[in-house]
C-alpha cells in the first residue's frame, strides 16, 4: 500500500494551484492571446486557442491547429469532410480549416475557449476513427478479392466452424469435397483482434483433425512481433494481406 | 494426446527441422530474474522458409553470472494442445550438468556421458517418440564435432545445426562477472 505524504490544507492548495496553472496558461502577442488549454489532441499535444480582441468583443478560434494535426497524418481531406458536422454539433463555425466563434463578450470567453478547444480535439479524434474504419473496409475488400481470385467458389465468407469447444465465425473458410480444409481470419494489429483470433484459431487446432488455420494480418509490420509470435502458436501460417495470391494458395 | 495428434506433431517437427529458418523480427538479450535465479535469454519467433506460423521460436539461455559457459540453445515448437513446448536440436556449451545417453542409443553414442553436447534431430527422431521432444523421455546427445572455444564458435555451429543463418548475428550475452 502506498502511503502519501500528508499535506496541510494550505500546501495542498498551493500544489493544486500549481497543477491548474501548468494545465492552462496564456501568452499574448499584440492583439492576440494564445491560451494553452488542458484539452489534448490524440497525439498528446495541448490544444491552443487564439483569442483576438476587437473593441468590447472577442474572436475565438483554434487557428487551424486541428486541421494541421490531421494534415500531419495525411488525413486533411477526411478532416475537412468531418469538421463542418462537428462544428454544427458544438454550435460553432468552421471555415478555411479553422473552428471559430465570431463574437463573444468577456464573460462568455471561458465557455467559448473551452468549446473551441473541445471541438478541435473532437474533430481530430473523429478523423482518426474515420481513417481506421476506412482502412478496415479496404482490408476486408482486399482480403475477399484475394481469396476469391485464389479459390473461386470454394471459399465461403463469414463461415461458422465447429471448434473443439464451441462454434466460431471465421472471416473465410475453404471447402473441398471432404469438408473444410482451411480457415482464414483477418487480424488487425489491435490487441483485441489478436486475442480473438488466437482463441478461435487455437480452439480449431485442438480438434484431432483440424483444418489449416491461417491468420492474415492487415498490417504485418505494425503488428507487434510478440503478438505475431503468439498468433504463430495457434496458426499454421501467419501472412500479410499484401502477399500475392500464390501465397494464399500455398498456405491453404 | 492421441496417436493421430502425435503423428501430426512429429510430421510438423520434420517440417521445422528441414526448413530454412529466419528471424521474424529483431531481438535482443533480456535479463530475467525468477525466484532468485538471474539469467539472460534471447528469444525470437522463427519463420520457416520465409513464412511465419506453426509456433516455432529460438530460445538461448545462459546464467547472468556465467562467462563463456553454460549456454543452452534450442528450437522450440509451441502448440495449443500442449502444456509445454517441444524441443528440437538443443545445443549446450559447457553446461553445468552432464548428460547420460541410454543403452538404446546408437552404438557409437550408447551409454556415453557428455558435457559439451548437442542432440542431433535425426538420431532422436528415429524412435518415433514425441516424449523425447517433450523431454519426458531421455534424448540422445552427441559430442560437438569440433572444439567450441567461444560464443562465436557456438553460434557458428548452432546456425548450421538449426539451419538459421540469422543466428550468426546474435551478439555475445551481456554476462556480468562477479568477484568471489
Amino acid at each position: 500500500m502506498v502511503q502519501g505524504v500528508v499535506l496541510n490544507s494550505k500546501n495542498l492548495q498551493k500544489v493544486a494551484d500549481n497543477v491548474a496553472r501548468a494545465l492552462s496558461f496564456a501568452q499574448t502577442n499584440g492583439t492576440s492571446a494564445y491560451i494553452t488549454t488542458a484539452v489534448t489532441y490524440a497525439n498528446g499535444t495541448a490544444v491552443i486557442v487564439r483569442v483576438d480582441n476587437s473593441g468590447n468583443d472577442f474572436f475565438v478560434t483554434d487557428d487551424g491547429f486541428g486541421y494541421q494535426s490531421a494534415e500531419l497524418m495525411g488525413a486533411e481531406n477526411s478532416f475537412n469532410k468531418i469538421a463542418p458536422n462537428v462544428a454544427s454539433r458544438f454550435g460553432v463555425e468552421f471555415d478555411r480549416h479553422s473552428f471559430f466563434v465570431l463574437k463573444v463578450n468577456e464573460a462568455q470567453l471561458p465557455a467559448a475557449v473551452a468549446t473551441i478547444a473541445n471541438v478541435s480535439a473532437t474533430a481530430v479524434e473523429r478523423t482518426i476513427f474515420a481513417i481506421e474504419q476506412h482502412k478496415a473496409k479496404q482490408s476486408m475488400v482486399l482480403f475477399e478479392n484475394k481469396l476469391q481470385e485464389a479459390f473461386g467458389d470454394s471459399v465461403q465468407f463469414e463461415a461458422k466452424i465447429q471448434g473443439a469447444t464451441k462454434e466460431w465465425k471465421f472471416d473465410a473458410a475453404l471447402t473441398t469435397t471432404q469438408g473444410v480444409s482451411s480457415i482464414f481470419e483477418l487480424v488487425s494489429p489491435a490487441y483485441t483482434s489478436i486475442t480473438s483470433a488466437h482463441m478461435k484459431l487455437g480452439d480449431i487446432r485442438h480438434l484431432a483433425r483440424h483444418p489449416k488455420a491461417i491468420a492474415v494480418l492487415r498490417d504485418y509490420d505494425k503488428t507487434d512481433p510478440g503478438y505475431r509470435s503468439i498468433l504463430s502458436t495457434s496458426s499454421d501460417s501467419v501472412i500479410s494481406i499484401d502477399r500475392d495470391v500464390s501465397t494464399f494458395k500455398k498456405v491453404a | 494426446m492421441n496417436l493421430s495428434q502425435q503423428r501430426l506433431l512429429l510430421d510438423h517437427l520434420d517440417l521445422v527441422q528441414q526448413s530454412s529458418k529466419s528471424f521474424d523480427a529483431p531481438s535482443e538479450w533480456v535479463s530475467i530474474n525468477n525466484r532468485g535465479a538471474a539469467y539472460l535469454e534471447f528469444l525470437v519467433a522463427l519463420k520457416l522458409d520465409g513464412q511465419l506460423g506453426g509456433g516455432v521460436s529460438l530460445r538461448i539461455r545462459t546464467p547472468q553470472n556465467a562467462w563463456d559457459a553454460e549456454v543452452y540453445g534450442q528450437i522450440e515448437v509451441s502448440h495449443t494442445i500442449l502444456a509445454s513446448n517441444l524441443r528440437i536440436a538443443p545445443v549446450e556449451w559447457r553446461p553445468r550438468r552432464q548428460h547420460r545417453n541410454t543403452p538404446q542409443a546408437p552404438k557409437i553414442l550408447a551409454s556415453l556421458t557428455l558435457n559439451d553436447r548437442y542432440h542431433p534431430y535425426e538420431v532422436n527422431r528415429q524412435f518415433e517418440d514425441i516424449d523425447i521432444f517433450l523431454q519426458n523421455a531421455t534424448g540422445i546427445a552427441a559430442p560437438f564435432p569440433r572444439a567450441i572455444l567461444s560464443f562465436n564458435d557456438y553460434i557458428e555451429f548452432s546456425a548450421d545445426i538449426w539451419k538459421c543463418a540469422d543466428v550468426r548475428g546474435i551478439p555475445e550475452p551481456p554476462w556480468s562477472k562477479e568477484l568471489f
